[in-house]
């Protein structure tokens, strides 16, 4: 298996006057599962649109597992789901199957008629019919039965209840298990990636604001809290501070790196993934004006 | 991409071919009849006579001659509208491109598969039929006396017919990937293909080759022939219409257009004159329309590849 999956150089799609996507550069190494995260709108699934070939990129360059992506190249090895785990509604289960079989060379359909037999759902069965959890099952199996080595999926549990987003889930990881695959998944809500993920990519208004492996990223960031009235005298040595944020008289900085020696009138913790992400967020706020994120110190 | 094709389009498919084979059964069983209770003397006298010449038929032949002037020459229109439109704006209207373009095969690969093997089954069943008329409307041609020519039926010729049918088809999937949306589609495929065929049919093809001109009575002599215009030459060879001839002969009250009014014409020195393709040109009008449809439903194809290709769609 090649080395790097994504490799993503000043990536930019435009739609008219307005960047969907800008400057994206990024290098996604193989056999990780990439959290994609960014509010609605941040320019995720322009991000895999452009990586699945249903977009063109405006401007940079895009290699997936060492082959530059072009116009009218087929990925054999890369298989897309996207958020309506879109299948023909009119097609039987077994004849997605059929589908399958005959649009990919690639192509092991015993791995989906033993997944679609634990799951209890009928080859005959015609797809329209199915649950929103079901379908999903379907076009995973049929994603699975191409045994890509890179499996992107946009949203992929969005649509569904609790039960069938936690059997989706469930899908991905044994899936990742069975199968050293590199997965990329988006969702706006961390919570949802947390458990699967090992890299992560911050997209926000169609930029990347953070990307590393979570393990990496949680150990290189610290939150100090401490007076507000003393902010610009917080013990951050050569740190980076990311974002400020105000809560009555305390204040929180997301720092970058290790903070020196404590200052016992500060206080030094890690940050879990979802403060991480939020505290990026915010700080994108910041920079490009938007207001959703309160109180923020200049 | 054979069994997709045919999966997401054997019932349009299915439904087309029940018109066209239909239409075409029909006219096989009349003509078979036809053939079978008369001599075939009889029956291209069928087509002379008034219908009293053979009463069991009248009605077959007044059925063809609604339909030839009705609704077969813009029957294409229909593989446009439901097989052609459809193609690519049902993809984008469902969103199942998403899942269709994202397998092992282009979108290249894809649309090509399904433009030849959907445009050859058209062109096929559009051969078919036409194929069918021309041995059913052979006796109309062929009596020792005849008021047919081949030109009578030029829109089911067995070379102009199917390549329309095969350029409503491409019409229609441009028009489905231009508007995205499947009804909107359908309804540009219609408009569309009648917008190119009618002003084709009416004032382009008259024009594929100068015509000939020759005076009427000569004219009326020979037999078959695509009279295109007739025109009155005054004695100093000046050009005239006919209500423009009837008014510098002295007429200055008619409705009608007679005997009475030819002699009138002919004692003011008007000659009449005939503007006209012989009959003989027949198959070189069927290739030059052909080469028009086809050069056409390429341009289409062409346009739609491109389209893809930008992912503009």
């Amino acid at each position: 298996m090649t080395e790097t999956a994504i490799a993503a150089t000043r990536l930019g799609k435009r739609y008219g006057q307005k960047w969907a996507l800008r400057d994206c550069t990024l290098r996604v190494p193989a056999g990780r599962v990439v959290g994609l995260v960014g509010p609605n709108g941040a320019g995720k699934s322009t991000l895999m649109n452009l990586l699945v070939g249903l977009d063109r990129p405006t401007t940079g360059e895009l290699d997936l597992l060492g082959e530059r992506v072009g116009p009218n190249r087929a990925l054999d090895r890369v298989a897309y789901i996207d958020q309506e785990h879109t299948l023909y509604r009119n097609f039987r289960v077994h004849e997605v199957l059929k589908a399958g079989r005959l649009l990919n060379p690639r192509w092991h359909e015993q791995d989906a008629v033993d997944r679609l037999h634990e799951l209890n759902i009928p080859l005959t069965s015609k797809v329209g019919r199915l649950s929103g959890g079901q379908r999903a099952q379907v076009a995973v199996a049929a994603a699975l039965a191409r045994r890509p080595d890179l499996l992107i999926l946009d949203e992929p549990v969005a649509s569904l209840d609790p039960v069938a987003r936690r059997d989706l889930m469930a899908t991905l990881m044994a899936a990742k298990a069975d199968r050293d695959c590199t997965i990329v998944l988006s969702s706006h809500v961390v919570s949802e990636l947390e458990r699967l993920c090992d890299h992560l990519v911050v997209l926000d208004h169609g930029e990347v604001r953070l990307a590393g492996d979570i393990d990496d990223l949680l150990d290189g960031h610290r939150l100090l809290t401490g007076p507000a009235a003393t902010a610009d005298r917080a013990p951050v040595g050569t740190c980076r501070v990311v974002h400020q944020e105000r809560a009555g008289d305390q204040v929180s900085l997301l720092v970058r790196g290790a903070p020196p020696a404590a200052d016992p009138a500060w206080h030094a913790r890690r940050v879990n993934l979802e403060e991480l992400v939020m505290h990026y967020l915010a700080s994108a706020a910041d920079t490009t004006g938007g207001g959703k994120h309160p109180a923020v110190l200049g | 991409m054979f069994w997709m094709t045919w999966r997401q389009h054997r019932l349009t498919l299915a439904s087309l071919a029940v018109v066209f084979l239909g239409l075409a059964g029909g006219y096989l069983l009349s003509g078979a009849a036809m053939r079978g209770s008369l001599s075939l003397e009889a029956v291209q006298k069928c087509f002379v006579g008034t219908p009293l010449t053979c009463p069991e038929w009248a009605g077959v032949i007044s059925t063809d001659r609604n339909l030839r002037q009705t609704l077969l020459p813009v029957l294409p229109a229909l593989v446009g509208v439901f097989l052609g439109a459809p193609l690519v704006s049902r993809e984008l209207e469902q969103r199942t491109f998403r899942y269709a373009w994202t397998q092992a095969i282009t979108p290249r690969h894809w649309l090509t598969s399904k433009v030849l093997l959907l445009g050859s089954a058209v062109t096929l069943l559009g051969a078919v039929f036409a194929a069918v008329y021309r041995w059913w409307f052979t006796p109309a041609t062929t009596g020792a006396v005849t008021l047919y020519d081949w030109f009578d039926v030029f829109d089911q010729g067995v070379l102009s017919f199917p390549s329309a049918c095969l350029f409503a088809f491409a019409l229609g999937v441009l028009a489905g990937t231009l508007t995205r949306r499947v009804v909107l589609g359908m309804g540009s495929a219609l408009v569309g293909f009648l917008a190119v065929f009618l002003p084709l049919a009416i004032w382009v093809r008259p024009n594929y080759l100068p015509t000939l001109r020759v005076d009427a009575d000569s004219y009326y002599s020979q037999s078959g022939g695509w009279a295109t215009d007739f025109v009155y030459l005054d004695r100093d060879g000046n050009e005239f219409g006919m209500w423009e001839a009837l008014s510098r002969a002295g007429v200055t009250s008619t409705t009608s257009f007679g005997s009475e009014q030819e002699e009138l014409l002919a004692r003011a020195g008007f000659r009449e004159m005939v503007d006209y393709h012989p009959g003989d040109r027949f198959w070189v009008f069927q290739l030059i329309e052909a080469g028009i449809f086809v050069a056409l439903a390429a341009g289409c194809v062409a346009l739609t590849f491109w389209l893809v290709r930008r992912r503009s769609v």
